[in-house]
């Protein structure tokens, strides 16, 4: 065999490797769909909120939602009115400011009249020095707790963790708009399922939409092409893929910007981890851990609807840094964690959760990039026959469409919530444009949040904050 | 034809096809958009139409319910409340609503047949009732509790232990709705919900819901056996702490004893929960247990123990005072922190 006969056949491998590892993806993702179908037919109805509050209003637990914020002076008193203004029966908003440089606590000692407080805290979950507590009789609902930085949002959550008193928590951004109904919409799991630990709730992004005092008023979708694309993947991150995986009890990820969890089992695990830039994966993980090995029966649920809005990063400075930070999240995690993996004793976690963290997250990018390289490449130079080549093709760019237009598919299905037949439309055409080129992209950022993992790199990086459309 | 090639061929087919699905979805919204403005207007005509009759309540709606109107109907009935509510019920269930959720509870999908089954709770007729009691068998788990929550709320739900069989209570169902199921269900049949608290064949967990929807309805016939249970239950049962929050919630003094008794358990859950109860009903002679829990292990419990103490007055705040003056670590902190709290509360 000549070396250019054994090039060739290595080019053949390389193929194989990476359409088999593309195709092993796709077929997860079949899985999931069906599983989120599964769900989705199983859900209880949106009903009105007045039937909800009716249901649930006198067995609902008490919750306290918990905020960390880190220079938010210009929004955070907006934030706090929102959150103070949620349509739940018992609830205690817990602001933690995570020692701003700007003037986050000032306005709020200002605008809600706050004076120094005690507080009597459980020091179970790890965080930096508190420096003080807030309080008025005023709003016996807000608690404020002044901390030194801790570097990064688990450390603020945390510390409000430890300030909770109530058998629910919820986790959430100082700049994530929540529905007024929310709380009600994501406690129904505590009620109908005592042994429910965490839920999580779809995340729509709020890019495009008129927002007035803290709340969506008008869903629209975003102008910027990078927000409308990540419109898209959120569907298929949160409405597909996380509910597909709930319902396999395979959920591996409660987004850190809105869900609720079971203090004791927080606290049983100690809280969330320091020093990682993906806690709320890292959480979730730690908690199916727990549970499976102390043999404990548990539930962690994921909900269809909507709950809560973010912004999307417009620029592709702020989203691949994003994107790359995401990677390193998984990598840490997937390396604390890897005895879980394809691990058995672990049932649909370790097998499929670890599974898909494993092909699409680990060694998905790798994979997928060095495809984009050498494939065209050997076909080009002679060393790929066409079929292989269209293999690629196909598998790159016919298994991309498949999984957004599916995701669309089911949207439209179920929930509808796109109601505009132009907004639908316009996500269609992005279905099939964003495999031209934005995929790519997303993995280049995902190997190099790996080289950032593999350098040993921490913390978030600058992000420009995206404002509300407001009306 | 190679694999290679049939991969090629199978792939982009599918993904034409789910293409074509979409765009078939897209066309379909803008004619389910049309649709949707069209039945605005019927709605908003229907609101006029009743705003009109509104002056003459004797009459009945004048139009046969549409799918539109029961829509509205049902979302004004969870709006208004007493004769006024009752009598409007009558007037549309005259007209015919009230059989449409009758057929949607009968022979629609799941979401459907659940949602028909919660607003039938506005409506006391006997069509309706006799619809909800087939429901209570339905094949869907949730549709049953709605129906039986619904006949509840009624006051037209069979004997509890009829529900309590047919919902699979304290076998596979296990929400905590079975509380308010039984509150509700209590309120027009207190003494048989009471006797599942007396029957020892009654499942721990439908005991422990029954005491809780007791101690809803402030039944004080209840404490004698609700305590006697909490006393005779496992230390580590998932139920005593349930039991120990039916006795607080009551506040009568009997529950002193199953209280006194839970403070000493080795589970710090049941701790906490007697804590919390002791405040609640006022045990003085739990000052001393009280005292001690000030320095458990458990967070929780200690909380409990100092808000307990607070609760009790004087004498408990005195040994709060005494508590936060000893060095004895993590009653101090306990003690004083829960004083300081109390001081910037007033």
């Amino acid at each position: 065999m000549t070396d250019w006969e054994m090039l060739g056949e290595a080019a053949e491998i390389t193929d194989l490797v990476v359409v088999g590892l593309l195709t092993i993806q796709f077929m997860l993702f079949l899985l999931v769909f069906v599983a989120a179908c599964v769900a989705l037919l199983k859900r209880p109805p949106f009903a009105s909120p007045a039937l909800l509050w009716r249901r649930y209003a006198q067995v609902a637990p008490p919750i306290t939602i918990i905020s960390p914020a880190y220079n938010e002076g210009f929004t955070i008193v907006e934030s706090v009115e929102a959150l103070l203004a949620l349509e739940y029966p018992a609830f205690e908003v817990v602001v933690v400011n995570d020692g701003s440089s700007d003037d986050t606590l000032e306005r709020l000692v200002s605008r809600f009249g706050l004076l120094p407080a005690a507080r009597l805290c459980e020091w179970s979950a790890p965080h930096a020095p508190i420096r003080g507590f807030y309080a008025s009789p005023r709003v016996p609902r807000l608690l404020v707790v002044d901390k030194d930085n801790g570097g990064g949002k688990a450390d603020a959550v945390n510390a409000g963790i430890n300030a909770s008193r109530t058998p629910i928590i919820c986790i959430t951004d100082a700049d994530t708009l929540i529905e007024p109904d929310a709380l009600l919409r994501a406690v129904w799991p505590f009620v109908d399922e005592p042994l429910t630990i965490a839920v999580g709730g779809t995340i729509c992004i709020a890019n495009g939409s008129k927002v007035h005092r803290g709340r969506v008023v008008e869903p629209r979708l975003p102008r910027n092409f990078l927000a409308l694309v990540q419109t898209l993947e959120y569907e298929r991150a949160f409405m597909l893929a996380r509910l597909g995986l709930s319902c396999l009890g395979a959920l591996m990820i409660v987004s850190g910007a809105f869900g609720l969890f079971r203090r004791d089992a927080v606290m049983e695990v100690g809280g969330y981890s320091l020093g990682t830039v993906g806690e709320d994966l890292e959480l979730v993980v730690k908690l199916h851990r727990h549970f499976r090995t102390s043999g404990q029966p548990y539930a962690i649920r994921f909900l269809a609807e909507p709950v809560v809005w973010t912004q999307a990063p417009e620029s592709l400075g702020d989203l691949g840094r994003q994107r790359a930070r995401w990677e390193r999240g998984s990598l840490e995690t997937f390396r604390k964690h890897r005895s879980m993996a394809l691990n058995p004793r672990f049932g649909a976690i370790g097998l499929i959760g670890f599974g898909q963290l494993l092909i699409v997250d680990v060694v998905g990018p790798l994979v997928s990039v060095m495809g984009y390289v050498l494939v065209p490449t050997c076909w080009a130079i002679g060393l790929l026959s066409r079929e292989h080549f269209l293999a690629f093709v196909a598998a790159v760019f016919s298994f991309g469409i498949l999984m957004s237009v599916l995701s669309l598919i089911l949207e439209q299905v179920f929930l509808a919530k796109i109601d505009r037949a132009r907004d639908l439309a316009t996500l269609a055409a992005i279905a099939v444009v964003e495999n031209f080129g934005y995929r790519q992209l997303c993995n280049l950022w995902r190997v190099w949040g790996w080289y950032q993992y593999l350098r040993k790199q921490e913390g978030w990086g600058p992000m420009t904050r995206q404002e509300f459309k407001r009306v | 034809m190679s694999l290679v090639t049939l991969f090629w061929l199978v792939s982009w087919s599918v993904c034409g096809v789910s293409l074509a699905i979409l765009i078939g979805l897209v066309a379909w919204r803008a004619f389910a958009n049309r649709r949707a403005d069209a039945r605005r207007l019927e709605r908003a005509g229907q609101i006029e139409l009743l705003k009109a009759r509104a002056e003459r309540p004797t009459d009945a709606v004048g139009v046969a319910a549409s799918e539109v109107l029961t829509d509205l109907a049902v979302e004004i009935l969870e709006l208004v409340r007493g004769d006024e509510k009752a009598r409007f019920a009558e007037r549309v269930a005259r007209a015919g609503a009230a059989g449409r959720l009758h057929a949607r509870l009968d022979r629609g999908g799941t979401r459907t047949r659940i949602l028909a089954a919660a607003a039938l709770a506005n409506f006391k007729d006997e069509g309706s009732r006799a619809a909800l009691t087939c429901a209570l068998d339905d094949r869907n788990p949730e549709v049953r509790l709605t129906a039986a929550l619904s006949l509840a709320a009624n006051g037209q739900a069979p004997p509890p232990e009829d529900v309590i069989r047919r919902l699979g209570i304290g076998d596979h169902e296990s929400s905590l709705l079975t509380v308010m199921l039984l509150a509700e269900m209590a309120q027009t049949d207190l003494e048989n919900v009471r006797s599942l608290l007396l029957d020892a064949s009654t499942a721990p967990t439908v005991r422990a819901a029954a005491a809780e929807a007791l101690a809803l309805c402030d039944d004080f016939a209840a404490v004698p056996v609700i305590t006697a249970l909490a006393i005779e239950a496992d230390p580590w049962a998932s139920e005593l702490p349930r039991y120990l929050a039916a006795l607080a919630e009551i506040e009568h003094p009997m529950g002193s004893p199953a209280i006194l008794h839970c403070l000493e358990s080795p589970s710090a859950e049941v701790r906490a929960a007697a804590a919390r109860a002791a405040g609640r009903i006022g045990v003085e002679h739990a000052l001393e247990r009280l005292d001690r829990l000030l320095g458990d292990p458990d967070w929780w419990v200690r909380f409990q123990a100092a808000h307990a103490l607070l609760l009790l007055g004087e004498k408990g705040v005195a040994r709060l005072r005494r508590s936060a003056r000893r060095n004895q670590e993590p009653a101090r902190e306990t003690a004083a922190l829960v004083l300081a709290e109390q001081a910037d509360a007033a």
